[in-house]
């Protein structure tokens, strides 16, 4: 019973930590370029369950019942990397990517982020920046790799990510890409901090355009119920062992 | 349990600052020369489900998010659209560029306003007596309402049947070639239509944009556009609220596992 208990607090507990994620998805509904998460719970490992109820040659001996799981637990984070719907808007600085890859961006330090948040501006001084103020990575006419200027210029670009300033050819949008992207990790600001980045190769470019969050509304709804549905069956086997135990406490054994 | 709260609490106030800049652009979608602000959104830092209590796979790291938080409102400078108007003190820019104005105070400020005025020195006045800055030459110094400007901004008085050029109205812009400091919003909002630059930004003459004589701009605003995000942002809004409902009814739940309603002659009690 007690045993029951902690499986059943357990189960309290990962639906709860499901929730958080839920709502982290929920409250990014219109963060640009934001990815879903979703949380992994599996049960434990099952652990073998022996009594005493055997009797061998009059001797009690151990009787395996079988294997039981003692509850569930939090896995891991998965972040859902489908495409998200691209919606025009009248910025020239705006960009979103239709396919595979990421924009890279890079701080004054030289740490290098990864975004799907196309949302740009030109700065005082000329050079593209993201809404946190990192610079945008391009490859100049010489193929280096560095933050895009466009000086005074009316910026315009193409399929393929070349920025053109009153029509001189300036850089071209480095896109990043990653062959495992379990090693993403999320850094806030709508960043992704990750290793081994290569040029990106399956994907096109949209300019005054941006990439909304790809959560699905309906799904988190539902995920929501379900988890608040599940947490409530779990409190309700919570009560009924501690019914169960106060029975077995007080009950058993009284003479009324 | 407060990680759920406070999550949903992030969206609706997200969604409320988003509110307010859908709001105040409906309330100028027929004020002359405004440009529409832009609220966007960014996900807040995410910290580790591994806390003290809670059952995790060993080796494993999951993360939860926490929540939103609305960026600094931006300014959209897309071109107002011109609406022909025939006062020929109604001057608008099309392109990218600001008329000088000087303050009461004797300092510059920039502006997109296209309804002036001339008041009784001859001095060409926006809707808040601010002077436009032109530049006189030959002796001239003052305009009146057959002055006719060019679209280079260049003004011309009639006299005797022939066209004289009394001086040039300038438009401005941010020099983004020898500006020294790096800001996002290089021309910051001082209301009244005016916009102030700040510190270490540098201003050029702008020759890209014209001057219309006989027209104003008009508002940026697109109100289909604004009416579309005024329910997407109710909407989040409301979904965060439902989170926030359910965060509220799990707690609510957790404090009522030890304790249950008893009904005794029809009465309810509730024994802990």
């Amino acid at each position: 019973m007690i045993r029951g208990l902690y499986t059943a607090v357990s189960g309290l507990i990962s639906q709860e930590a499901r929730q958080d994620v839920i709502t982290s998805n929920m409250a990014n509904a219109n963060t640009t370029g934001y990815k879903a998460d979703n949380l992994v719970i599996k049960s434990f490992d099952d652990v073998l369950i022996e009594n005493y109820d055997k009797t061998v040659d009059g001797k009690r001996t151990k009787n395996k019942i079988g294997s039981l799981s003692l509850g569930s637990e939090i896995d891991e984070t998965v972040t859902d990397f489908t495409q998200g719907n691209i919606t025009d808007t009248e910025e020239d600085t705006d960009f979103a990517i239709a396919g595979k890859g990421f924009f890279t961006l890079e701080d004054d330090n030289g740490n290098r982020y990864y975004t799907r948040d196309g949302h740009f501006h030109v700065d005082s001084r000329g050079f593209l920046k993201s809404e946190n103020g990192y610079n945008v990575i391009g490859k100049d006419n010489n193929s280096k790799e560095g933050p895009i200027y466009v000086g005074n210029g009316k910026l315009q670009c193409d399929d393929v990510g070349n920025i053109t300033a009153d029509g001189q050819k300036m850089s071209s949008l480095y896109i990043s890409d990653f062959q495992n992207y379990n090693s993403l990790v999320k850094a806030g600001d709508n960043l992704f901090t990750g290793d081994n980045a290569t040029e990106a190769t399956s994907y096109s470019l949209k300019n005054k355009a941006l990439e909304k969050s790809n959560i699905n509304v309906i799904n988190e709804m539902v995920n929501m119920m379900n988890v608040m549905r599940t947490f409530e069956t779990n409190q309700k086997m919570v009560q009924t062992l501690d019914e169960t135990l106060g029975k077995a406490v007080n009950d058993i054994g009284s003479l009324r | 349990m407060q990680r759920i709260l406070y999550n949903s609490k992030t969206g609706m106030m997200a969604q409320q600052e988003k509110l307010d800049s859908i709001t105040n652009n409906i309330a100028n979608s027929e004020t002359d020369g405004y440009k529409k602000t832009n609220v966007e959104f960014s996900d807040l830092v995410y910290e580790t489900l591994n806390r003290q209590g809670y059952p995790v796979t060993k080796g494993s790291k999951p993360i939860t998010g926490t929540g939103v938080k609305a960026n600094e409102m931006t300014r959209e400078d897309t071109q107002g659209r011109l609406n022909p108007t025939g006062k020929s003190t109604d001057l608008a820019i099309d392109g990218n560029g600001y008329f000088k104005v000087i303050l009461k105070d004797g300092s510059e400020a920039y502006t997109r306003e296209s309804s002036f005025n001339i008041d009784s020195k001859g001095t060409l006045v926006d809707s808040n007596g601010n002077k436009v800055a032109i530049d006189y030459i030959n002796g001239y110094n003052s305009v009146d309402y057959s002055t006719k400007v060019d679209k280079d901004g260049s003004l011309y008085n009639l006299n005797n049947g022939k066209l004289i050029n009394i001086g040039k109205i300038n438009l401005y812009n941010v020099n983004r070639q020898t500006s020294n400091s790096s800001v996002a919003e290089p021309l910051l909002s001082v209301g009244d239509n005016l916009f102030k630059p700040q510190a270490g930004v540098a201003m050029k003459v702008e020759t890209d944009a014209s001057v219309n004589q006989g027209y104003t701009e008009m508002s940026n605003v697109d109100i289909g556009v604004e009416m579309t995000d005024l329910i997407i942002t109710q909407r989040a809004f409301e979904l965060n609220s439902k989170g926030l409902k359910t965060a509220d009814d799990m707690w609510g739940m957790v404090n009522n596992l030890r304790g249950k309603w008893y009904r005794l002659s029809g009465i309810f009690f509730y024994v802990v």
